[in-house]
């Protein structure tokens, strides 16, 4: 028993155990005085609880009543099974009693009075706040609340701004419905009843009566008018635009438009560029030259349009210095305009094949091929031999849509090149423009082409050029894909296919 | 709208009396209130596209010629349903008014 380990860490959380528990069996108490003599009732003569006291709060309820009464002191002592043990005996007696179960302690009241007075004694000191504002003291609740108080700030600033921006732009509509009422009539009046003549000799004021100069100060009513114009500009024809674009020079909506040019935001250039290529505003192109190598894509493909559009003397050697490569997009819209513009005037288009840019020098090889320009295939043979087998693949494009038959040296040249795609390409054009030479190589080459696409172009072309070699070919090879594509070749209804 | 404005300006100096409206749902509402002589119409308006507002003026008011204004980029498929609803007339854009103001004279003179 001495052996096991106490319940009771020191002598105060015994007491405390014994004060919560109350009847312990076995157990009782006894009240003595300081010699060691049991208390005698002063009535009866019998002991002062003589078979002992069973519940040690009785006890030291007596214990103090006598202190209280009579100035006596005195003190427990503690039975066992009626006969007086020490403390500790007690203590280990108690602690046994736990350990086997036979009482069941009441944990709570221990627990918490344990718990009560260990964190008491492990918490240090510290006044509680002495003002209600204290705990911004605390610098985490300080921080936490400051970011919500900057979290609401910020939301509500954004409805602010967001307020002020839908006021303006509601603001903004009114006015350009207001403005387009204002503009519709004095509009109207001009381009039905004044002529051309008439339109260009008014004098400002007669021009203010119908557009007041004190709205024409106004940036959003030149703005609508500008669209105005801009929108009926592309909508009519004959007489009706040159007054539009008479009005927009006697407006002095082309000086607005030249400021434009020079914004630094690049979609108010870009809108400068449109209103100077609808309007024909030719004395605004050598603002417009100035983007024709912007960086930014829009402001570049808009100012070539607009220098392709209006300038009756640039050819294309503006566009040759273009460091920048020239997307799909950009050369279909540049083909619409050069492809109108070349019929009137000479564009230069062979300046393009001496670009640094390479998308610019294709471009240049796909003009040849679209408009027709046989006259230039010679100087796309010179540069053959310097340049990469992108721009080879172009150039045998283009001799082969041309169909010229007199560049079969570099398709030949192509057929022993490494690059698959080019031999391809130079094959497939070898079927239309090659010479007796060509077919030899195709069918030197033939025995070791890789792919089954390549051979099918191959056998197709050697076909085309010597029936005569492409039967030798047939014959001598069983290579099973050969006589695949034959038997495709020869089949009426898959020849073309 | 601007280009309706500018049709109506030049029409009412010939003389007529003109009802313009702002889109295809006005213009359904216009043709069966109003007495019309004629209609002009784009293809293009919102609501109701232009050939919604033919069909309709074919089956109440069938005697009504329309001219149809549109752009020449627009679906040719539309451009010929159009004719195929008995229009009088079609005027491509981009157009010239006095060219339309004569193609109204001759139309209702006939």
């Amino acid at each position: 028993m001495g052996q096991e380990e106490l319940a009771f860490p020191d002598s105060i959380s015994f007491v405390d155990f014994l004060k919560n528990q109350g009847e312990i069996p076995g157990l009782q108490y006894s009240l003595v005085d300081s010699y060691g003599k049991i208390f005698l009732d002063s009535i009866t003569g019998i002991p002062l609880k003589n078979k002992g006291i069973a519940d040690f709060t009785t006890a030291l309820a007596l214990r103090d009543s006598l202190f209280l009464s009579y100035s006596v002191y005195s003190k427990i002592q503690f039975l066992l099974y009626s006969e007086v043990n020490t403390f500790e005996a007690t203590q280990e007696y108690v602690s046994n009693l736990l350990r086997n179960g036979d009482i069941n302690p009441k944990i709570a009241n221990i627990s918490n009075g344990k718990d009560l007075i260990s964190l008491a004694s492990r918490e240090r000191y510290s006044p509680l706040p002495s003002s209600l504002f204290a705990f911004f003291g605390d610098f985490k609740i300080f921080i936490i609340i400051g970011i919500i108080a900057l979290f609401f700030l910020i939301a509500l600033a954004m409805i602010f701004l967001m307020l002020i921006f839908k006021a303006q732009g509601n603001r903004r509509e009114k006015l350009f419905s207001l403005y387009d009422e204002q503009i519709v009539e004095p509009l109207s009046e001009i381009l039905f009843e004044k002529s051309l003549q008439e339109l260009e000799s008014l004098t400002d004021g007669e021009l203010n009566k119908s557009f007041p100069a004190k709205q024409l100060n106004k940036p959003i009513y030149r703005q609508v008018l500008t669209e105005r114009i801009l929108a009926l500009n592309k909508k009519m024809k004959g007489e009706f635009k040159l007054k539009l674009k008479a009005l927009y020079k006697r407006l002095n909506l082309d000086k607005v438009t030249i400021e434009k040019l020079k914004s630094k935001r690049w979609d108010r250039v870009v809108m400068g560029l449109v209103e100077v290529n609808e309007m024909d505003l030719k004395e605004a192109l050598n603002e417009v030259n100035k983007h024709v190598n912007s960086p930014n894509f829009h402001v570049r493909s808009q100012a070539v349009a607009t220098v392709l559009n209006l300038s009756e003397t640039a050819d294309l050697s503006f566009l040759r210095d273009q460091t920048f490569p020239l997307s799909r997009w950009q050369q279909m819209n540049y083909l619409r305009i050069i492809k109108y513009l070349n019929s009137s005037r000479d564009l230069h288009i062979n300046s393009l094949f001496s670009s640094h840019n390479q998308s610019i020098r294709l471009f240049g090889y796909k003009l040849v091929r679209i408009l027709g320009l046989v006259e230039l295939l010679a100087e796309l043979e010179e540069k053959f031999k310097v340049i990469s087998d992108e721009e080879k693949i172009e150039i045998i494009k283009t001799f082969e849509y041309l169909g010229v038959p007199v560049h079969a040296e570099v398709i030949n040249d192509s057929l022993k090149s490494e690059n698959i795609e080019l031999v391809c390409i130079a094959a497939k054009a070898a079927g239309e423009i090659g010479d007796l030479k060509s077919a030899n190589i195709i069918y030197e080459i033939l025995d070791n082409a890789p792919g089954f696409r390549l051979k099918m172009i191959l056998l197709k072309s050697l076909r085309n050029l010597n029936e005569e070699l492409y039967n030798q070919v047939i014959i001598k090879d069983s290579n099973s894909d050969l006589q695949r594509i034959n038997k495709h070749l020869l089949d009426p209804l898959l020849q073309d296919v | 709208m601007l280009i309706s404005s500018l049709v109506q300006f030049r029409l009412k100096k010939d003389g007529y009396e003109t009802v313009l409206v702002k889109d295809g749902n006005a213009g359904i509402i216009a043709i069966d209130t109003e007495t019309l002589d004629l209609i002009i119409t784009d293809v293009m308006i919102p609501f109701k596209n232009g050939i919604e507002i033919i069909h309709h003026a074919r089956k109440t008011k069938p005697e009504v010629p329309i001219i149809v204004l549109s752009s020449l980029g627009e679906e040719e498929k539309i451009v010929l349903e159009a004719f195929n609803l008995g229009v009088a007339d079609f005027i491509p854009k981009p157009f010239n008014p006095n060219e339309l103001a004569i193609r109204v004279k001759r139309i209702l003179n006939s």
